[in-house]
């Protein structure tokens, strides 16, 4: 036949091959090969949906939502922090209280 | 996330590469329809809330998992028959004939004239044969590799082995199929890396 292939040409062959049009049987059952494989499509939980569609740029609605919610999320974390150093603030007083009145004090306090 | 639109696009899109893929490993028309729906619903089940960007090449590799699921359980089922010749039936290679190829009605190369056409059409089925009667890994190697378009470490990802094994399985397949091709008269050259 004297043909000489590179391996662009072939690549081109097989695409060629590919995109060719299938038997109407086989074209057929691809098609249903693909909506069998739809109906198993695996799925994230709801919330975790939610909070994907949330973060999608929609429309004007969706981010006014976003941005609540992301306001309210950084007000809870200030007021959380706050509440957790109050905690620790007077956990170390009642320590200290106690200490004093057990008569207690390490020797360092007086020096300091 | 894929939603169903993006994964029934995507699935739209590689479903003929896939099954003629398919096809290449296994010369069987039902056999490749059924890895290709295994190998679709594998994917939709395990990965179909990843990102679209992800599906191509982990598609590839369920591919190559199933077709070699498919020679194990052939192999399990003709256990009187050794790996490689369940892999590649002798007596079909030897009756294959470059005439034969003239009456294959399942190509539809669109070139202008009739006897570029007739060439063309000739020309793929000779490369399809010589690629069906490559060893299953290297054709594997090689259909990924150079049709496929991935790179080393993608490929060696897709057939879950070393991109050193990769290199060997393309070398090999580039000269095993350069032999097959020469004995038909077509001479291959490629740009190896």
């Amino acid at each position: 036949m004297g043909n000489r292939v590179n391996i662009e040409e072939l690549k081109e062959l097989l695409d060629q091959a590919a995109a060719a049009p299938l038997p109407p049987a086989i074209a057929q059952r691809l098609q249903l090969a693909r909506q069998s494989a739809l109906a198993h499509q695996r799925r994230p939980h709801a919330w975790l949906a939610r909070l994907q569609h949330l973060l999608r740029p929609h429309d004007h609605e969706s981010h006014r939502t976003l941005h609540w919610v992301g306001a309210l999320l950084l007000l809870a974390a200030v007021l959380a922090g706050g509440w957790q150093w109050k905690q620790v603030a007077l956990h170390d007083h009642a320590a200290l209280d106690l200490a004093i009145l057990t008569d207690d004090l390490p020797v360092r306090m007086y020096v300091e | 996330m894929s939603t169903r639109a993006e994964l029934s696009d995507f699935l739209a899109s590689i479903e003929r590469r896939a099954y003629k893929h398919a096809l290449y490993a296994t010369r069987d028309e039902d056999a490749a329809l059924d890895i290709v729906q295994d190998a679709m619903i594998k994917l939709a089940e395990r990965y179909g809330d990843k990102p679209p960007a992800e599906l191509p090449l982990l598609f590839q590799r369920i591919l190559q998992t199933t077709i070699l699921d498919h020679f194990r359980r052939q192999k399990v089922r003709n256990l009187h028959f050794s790996l490689f010749s369940s892999f590649a039936p002798k007596q079909e290679d030897d009756d294959f004939e470059v005439l034969d190829l003239l009456q294959d009605e399942g190509n539809a190369s669109q070139p202008a004239a009739p006897h570029t056409a007739l060439a063309q059409s000739e020309l793929l089925s000779i490369i399809e044969h010589a690629l069906q009667r490559l060893p299953p890994r290297q054709r594997e190697a090689f259909i990924l590799r150079y049709w496929e378009q991935l790179d080393t470490a993608q490929t060696a990802a897709a057939m879950g082995c070393t991109e050193g094994s990769v290199k060997t399985h393309c070398s090999r397949a580039t000269h095993t199929l350069a032999g097959i091709l020469k004995a038909k008269g077509i001479d291959l050259s490629w740009e190896t890396e």
